[in-house]
């Protein structure tokens, strides 16, 4: 796990991370309490979720070309052990962004948060996030190839929400909105700012959980055969 | 209780989504404290039998005993016992060799230091030096010695001296060579000969997924080389040579007269160089 967090530092991943939870902060810093807000979840939905399966296929991607994950393998550990690493030092690196831009806003804008849910609802849409990022690395060549299906994905799954929030997708279709992972991300981090319904909340809940954990098998299968090969 | 570490029989691969089967029934044996070649042309099937053996592929028809037991009954715990060099590099390449190598030996319950390695393969001077610097020269020391951290049992090693300067190479086959004084078993896949038969107590030659050849090295030489004695001498025209048959070649009076009357500049037995011996026995899989 340490030997993960201190290679993401090495590859310059957390660096970069900081470095756009920064530019968010700037963002928070100069704009009103009320603007920001509303854009909060979106901010940290996209930093968390979009970016972070980014950050991950990039490590992944350089890890596979210099052929150090294959050494992993013939090492004592298992699958399992090498891919949950993985996903926990991508969701460490996002708390961490996390945490900085909620404290901005927090200090900026004399807010309070509800931390629990904060974290509890950051672990869920990072997690949910890194194996669907692992499932879209597993079926491509190299990072090339990564990003245009995940520039697909992104347009499939985030372009919606953004059509809700402009109205132009009407409220009462919220609900089937929920099978977009990017939106049942943005109920989730919308909780620990606002009341929200409980009825989205309780389906996102499920729905990432279910979605992580059923490609959190597909990718355990899948993984160590693609790590190796080539 | 057997003393052979490794026992594959009848052993079939094929990649998923693929037809052609690489492995069509490879049967040998390894006895524990030998060195094994595996050799054959490019794509002959090494490369995938030894990532069978070391569990990076699965699916494979037939039976694999390590040790006398299944290895798919093996847990990760196998790989405490077994040390594998690769022959691309394996390493990280924003760590520095040392952090490499502690980095590693922190998965194993047995450890080496780190340090002791390094110097071993002549790398001690660039133990703190970031491993993206490095030469493929020293990159495929480092990979060695990342097989060695865990104090294995089993080495695996694909062209373990591939890249290297004569110095370095001697150095790490002088390592496989006390590696195996002190009871080690090796696999290697090279297509140096020179080094197959400084190291190899057994080659195994593959073509097309078989087996074509299974000796000890000499034996392959005497099989497979020319029972004969060529003698280079000089004569008043120059230099001249003949060819006698070893057989009775102690009381053939042409060569004996050779012996007494001439001045002689080389003698050279018939032997077939194990490059020819690998080009005889793989041609098959050559032609295929």
């Amino acid at each position: 796990m340490r030997g993960e967090l201190v290679r993401l530092q090495k590859n310059k991943i957390l660096p970069v991370s900081i470095a756009v939870s920064l530019i968010w902060v700037l963002i928070i810093v100069f704009s009103s309490a009320e603007e920001i807000l509303g854009l909060l979840p979106v901010i940290l939905a996209i930093d968390a979720g979009m970016l972070g399966i980014i950050y991950l296929a990039a490590s992944f991607y350089l890890e596979k070309q210099e052929g150090s994950v294959k050494s992993l393998f013939v090492s004592p550990l298992s699958s399992a052990e090498i891919l949950i690493s993985k996903i926990i030092a991508s969701m460490l690196s996002s708390l961490g962004s996390a945490a900085l831009i909620v404290i901005s806003f927090c200090l900026a804008h004399d807010q309070k948060v509800n931390v629990l849910f904060l974290v509890v609802n950051l672990l869920i849409v990072v997690f949910a996030h890194s194996v669907i990022g692992f499932a879209i690395i597993l079926n491509c060549r190299d990072f090339a190839q990564m990003l245009g299906i995940y520039a697909a994905y992104a347009l499939l799954f985030f372009l919606p929400s953004v059509l809700y929030i402009l109205e132009i997708i009407p409220e009462k279709l919220e609900a089937l909105l929920l099978l977009s992972p990017t939106h049942s991300s943005f109920i989730l981090l919308q909780k620990p700012f606002w009341e929200t319904d409980l009825a989205f909340v309780i389906g996102a809940y499920f729905y990432l959980i279910l979605l992580g954990a059923g490609l959190y098998f597909y990718v355990n299968k899948k993984f160590k055969i693609y790590a190796v090969q080539g | 209780m057997s003393d052979k570490i490794f026992e594959i029989r009848n052993l079939f691969f094929k990649y998923p989504k693929t037809e052609k089967i690489v492995l069509k029934g490879l049967n040998f044996s390894v006895e524990k404290g030998k060195i094994v070649g595996l050799l054959g042309p490019n794509g002959a099937g090494k490369s995938t039998t030894m990532k069978i053996l070391i569990k990076l592929l699965s699916g494979y028809q037939g039976e694999i005993l390590y040790k006398g037991k299944n290895l798919d009954a093996y847990d990760k715990s196998f790989y405490e016992e077994i040390g594998v060099c690769f022959e691309a590099p394996i390493t990280f390449g924003k760590l520095t060799a040392l952090e490499n190598l502690k980095y590693f030996a922190g998965f194993y319950k047995n450890q080496t230091d780190p340090i002791e390695i390094l110097n071993q393969v002549n790398l001690g001077d660039a133990i703190n030096q970031e491993v993206r610097t490095f030469s493929k020269g020293m990159k495929t020391r480092l990979n060695f010695a990342r097989a060695l951290i865990n104090k294995p049992q089993v080495l695996f090693l694909d062209e373990p001296t591939s890249g290297l300067d004569p110095v370095n190479a001697k150095r790490i086959k002088e390592i496989i060579l006390d590696f195996k004084k002190a009871g080690g078993t090796v696999f290697i896949t090279t297509h140096l000969m020179g080094d197959v038969e400084e190291l190899c107590d057994d080659v195994i030659f593959i073509a097309s997924g078989k087996i074509t050849e299974q000796a000890n090295p000499r034996d392959l030489k005497l099989k497979y080389g020319k029972k004969e004695v060529k003698v280079e001498y000089l004569e008043e025209m120059g230099l001249a040579s003949r060819t006698f048959d070893l057989a009775g070649l102690g009381s053939n009076d042409e060569f004996l007269d050779l012996l007494k009357n001439r001045r002689i500049e080389t003698i050279h037995t018939g032997e077939t160089s194990l490059n020819e011996i690998f080009i005889l026995v793989t041609k098959e899989g050559f032609n295929e």
